[in-house]
């Protein structure tokens, strides 16, 4: 096992490779009783289009097979219910897909081994039969029904489909319920026997162990170790055209109180490598958190003119576009969109700011360093975007200047967006 | 961890010391009877106050200076707990350590502007803060609009009583919202600054001492004695017949929570038995619920119990097909006759005390936690969690059946459902 720190935070994290690829990542904690596992593929909604382990055509999956293969995990050929055998030390089970993953993770106190052992059990053993997938479509439907429900999930996936034209992720994780029922057997077993391997996955554990009696679970294993691995795997990737969907769209959704708009601006980037990509995302929270956060004058006099009573801000990358999402909450949205546009062009960040800035996102690793969870969300995410850790954060955060904020503040396409919008029903 | 209890002229301070965290959280609390009419200037008047001071008088000003202090973060909480109101001012940042030496007081500094000196001139809140919250307010009150499941508890809970404490509604209501207004704001201020209830609460690597003196010197709260009044509500009779109501919503999926009474039950049940029967019931994913309702029959993604023992009910909900409502009734029934009958196995009492076991075992890795834990002890009568362990672990079947025969269907509310 690779020990090294986190630097400045008083985190270590233990690394080590399996012959079959598997990474595994641990990191202890001295001084809790609790821990974590996430034991997650690179495989979600985002993938729906790959030539299948062992198979030399490419096939086209309908849309919410990750996350249905995720339900069916938990099915087991000798019967026996995972949370059933969870809930006997008293932890949790849970499983959740996004577009880029699928996680599985256990958290408790006690009888750790004998949790990861079985975790790893399960998911490493599929049981798919017509019967159980049939069954499985109404609980399905139900959860596609409880988002659909919302006003806020409704203006998302409406934004989705008005950024993207060709890309999965226009579709809800989810799926459709006419995609969801045209799922089978079959399918499951090609995106499971291709995205499963070992290879294609991560082991993460933080909190409460002891790290070689960890490693010794894990590398006897039979589940684990005994399976097919390290086939390279072939991903059709979308040839998303840069240019938005739809430039602006409104709807009028029934039970929206106040109006609520999600403004993405689309824009193509580079593939920068780990240590550069972190600067660049960090580069653009100071800019966002200097346009429009707690403390920027653009959101003391949008809410001093009553024009908001939200906005946040979000990212996401796939493939080689970035999109930068505004979300608001506002009376006068068309009023308040424009500001932001002016605001991006406009507004004038400074080298103060930018220290302030860097002192607030160091400051928030060290709070997110004292818990469990946010050391498990925060690895799981470098895992993702970076396929290691980033141990020298601070320093890179230290590293950036106003120069650096600025280039991706003029980098960014601001006539390529779209503006999607809800109003209430009259 | 050691903590400590102090108490001051007009409210106690409990420290509690651990070195386990890099951070020191605070929560100051104030507690008043739950009253209708005093809700919404309740909201506003937390949010007012963590939101502008006289020294900190613009948005950015008071945010730069929690930038300052290492990106410390203050924030109000308001909730109901049985027959009170509840004000939480939250507080956290980084150790000293972490930071540098000296933050802690500076912080404390800051609490005190947030709690001593709000943003008034002349007995009045001020423009900009006044406006920003109400708006914020009207926000929050409008958005339950945007939320069927908690609508349909709040609905259901409408028909259980319409006067019981647990019917109203936390976030607020319109027309006490259009009431408000920066003079009667001001003197509500004061109002709430004298009559409230307080406690304080610190967690962290401390030193009692320091604390004690820091805490005693900067927090002088009008001299007050007075006491919570009882927590828990008095338990409601259940209807003989359920009474059922529907109501139409053009949405896909119909929400449907059900409100049982838990009448005649002892404190030792209620601190004990009922958390336990909770869980086998529907209040885990390997619940009979769970299993059944969802895994057995499919009929929905989440149905779950929560059992209430300050309101003296115990709410169920789930998001359903509308047309399956008779059948989910049917084996709700089922599961809670079982469990009147003892149709549950040792094996699901032991993992019931194993998960809650486990719920206990990590309140220490939380500081919140640790702070809710020692206020129920406190306030609401809850032993030493050691203690609470050892009798948990000694709960029995036959003491899960009695109880489960104390629990009664009462009101069903079902809303939408109706988008085909």
């Amino acid at each position: 096992m690779i020990k090294k720190e986190l630097e400045g935070l008083d985190v270590n994290i233990f690394y080590e490779k399996l012959d079959n690829g598997l990474n595994i990542y641990l990191v202890p904690f001295k001084n809790r009783k609790n821990y974590q596992i996430n034991y997650f593929t690179k495989y979600g909604s985002e993938i729906n289009e790959f030539i299948p382990y062992g198979e030399k055509q490419k096939i086209k999956v309908p849309y919410g097979v990750a996350h249905f293969l995720e339900h069916k995990m938990f099915e087991q050929e000798s019967g026996e219910d995972p949370f059933s055998y969870f809930a006997k030390y008293g932890s949790d089970a849970n499983a959740s897909t996004g577009y880029k993953t699928t996680s599985y993770t256990v958290e408790g106190n006690n009888n750790i081994e004998e949790n990861l052992d079985y975790l790893l059990d399960y998911v490493n053993s599929p049981y798919f039969t017509d019967e159980n997938v049939e069954k499985e479509k109404g609980i399905i439907i139900e959860e596609i029904n409880m988002y659909k429900d919302e006003p806020e999930g409704k203006l998302f996936d409406q934004s989705g489909k008005a950024v993207f034209k060709k890309h999965p992720c226009r579709v809800d994780v989810g799926g459709t319920e006419k995609s969801v029922r045209s799922i089978n057997k079959e399918m499951l077993y090609q995106c499971y026997n291709t995205f499963y391997q070992p290879s294609n996955m991560f082991l993460v554990i933080v909190g409460n162990f002891d790290t070689d009696s960890i490693l010794k679970v894990i590398k006897n294993n039979k589940n684990l170790n005994e399976k097919d691995s390290n086939k390279p795997i072939k991903i059709i990737k979308t040839n998303e055209p840069i240019e938005v969907n739809c430039r602006q769209k409104e709807l009028k959704i029934r039970n929206i109180a106040i109006p609520k708009f999600i403004l993405t601006f689309k824009t193509k980037i580079n593939n920068y490598q780990k240590e550069e990509l972190y600067k660049k995302k960090i580069s653009m929270d100071i800019m966002l958190y200097a346009l429009f956060g707690v403390s920027s004058s653009f959101r003391e006099e949008m809410l001093n003119k009553g024009l908001m009573t939200f906005l946040y801000t979000s990212k996401y990358l796939t493939d080689d576009i970035l999109t930068i999402e505004v979300t608001a909450e506002s009376k006068e949205p068309k009023i308040l969109f424009d500001k932001i546009i002016e605001r991006f062009k406009t507004g004038v960040i400074t080298e103060k700011d930018v220290e302030r800035i860097k002192k607030v996102i160091i400051a928030n690793l060290v709070y997110g360093s004292d818990r469990v969870a946010s050391v498990m969300g925060a690895l799981t995410s470098s895992l993702v975007y970076y396929n290691e850790p980033i141990y020298n954060e601070i320093d890179i955060i230290k590293s950036v200047t106003l120069e650096d904020v600025n280039n991706i503040k003029n980098y960014v396409n601001l006539d390529n967006y779209s503006y999607v919008v809800g109003y209430p029903k009259e | 961890m050691k903590y400590i209890k102090k108490e001051c002229e007009s409210f106690n301070l409990h420290m509690i010391k651990t070195d386990k965290f890099k951070t020191v959280t605070i929560e100051l609390m104030f507690s008043n009877e739950i009253k209708k009419d005093k809700i919404t200037i309740t909201n506003f008047l937390s949010s007012a106050m963590c939101y502008t001071t006289k020294k900190y008088p613009t948005k950015i000003s008071f945010a730069n200076k929690l930038e300052d202090l290492y990106a410390a973060r203050i924030f109000p909480t308001c909730y109901r707990l049985g027959n009170n109101y509840n004000v939480d001012i939250n507080m956290s940042l980084l150790n000293d350590k972490y930071a540098e030496k000296g933050l802690l007081e500076q912080a404390l500094d800051l609490l005190k502007e947030v709690v001593f000196n709000p943003n008034i001139t002349n007995n009045k809140f001020d423009d900009d803060t006044f406006n920003v919250v109400k708006n914020d307010s009207y926000s929050q009150i409008e958005r339950l609009k945007e939320d069927p499941r908690k609508n349909s508890i709040l609905k259901l809970y409408e028909n259980v009583d319409k006067d019981a404490k647990y019917a109203l509604n936390v976030d607020g209501y319109m027309e006490d919202l259009n009431k408000i207004d920066q003079i009667n704001l001001c003197n509500f201020y004061h109002q709430f600054i004298n009559e409230s209830v307080i406690d304080f609460y610190i967690v962290g690597d401390i030193d009692f001492d320091e604390i004690y003196r820091i805490v005693k010197e900067k927090f002088k709260f009008p001299a007050n004695k007075k006491t919570n009044i009882d927590f828990f509500i008095e338990s409601k009779h259940h209807n003989k017949k359920i009474n059922e109501v529907c109501e139409k919503d053009h949405t896909s999926q119909a929400k449907l929570s059900i409100a049982c009474t838990l009448e005649n039950m002892t404190t030792y049940e209620k601190n004990y038995v009922l958390n336990l029967y909770n869980i086998i019931l529907g209040g885990s994913a390997d619940s009979k619920f769970f299993k059944n309702i969802r895994e057995k029959y499919s009929l929905c993604y989440y149905v779950s119990s929560n059992a209430n023992k300050l309101d003296n009910l115990m709410l169920i909900t789930s998001g359903i097909t509308k047309d399956n409502y008779k059948k989910i009734m049917i084996l709700i029934k089922k599961e809670m006759d079982d469990m009147r009958k003892g149709n549950f196995t040792d094996e699901d009492l032991d993992k019931a005390k194993k998960y809650y076991q486990s719920i206990l075992d990590e309140i220490d890795d939380k500081p919140h936690q640790i702070i809710a834990s020692y206020y129920s002890m406190d306030k609401l009568g809850l032993e030493e969690l050691e203690t609470r362990k050892i009798k948990y672990n000694n709960v029995t079947k036959e003491e899960i059946v009695s109880l489960a025969n104390k629990v009664f269907l009462d009101t069903a509310f079902l809303l939408g459902g109706d988008k085909k």
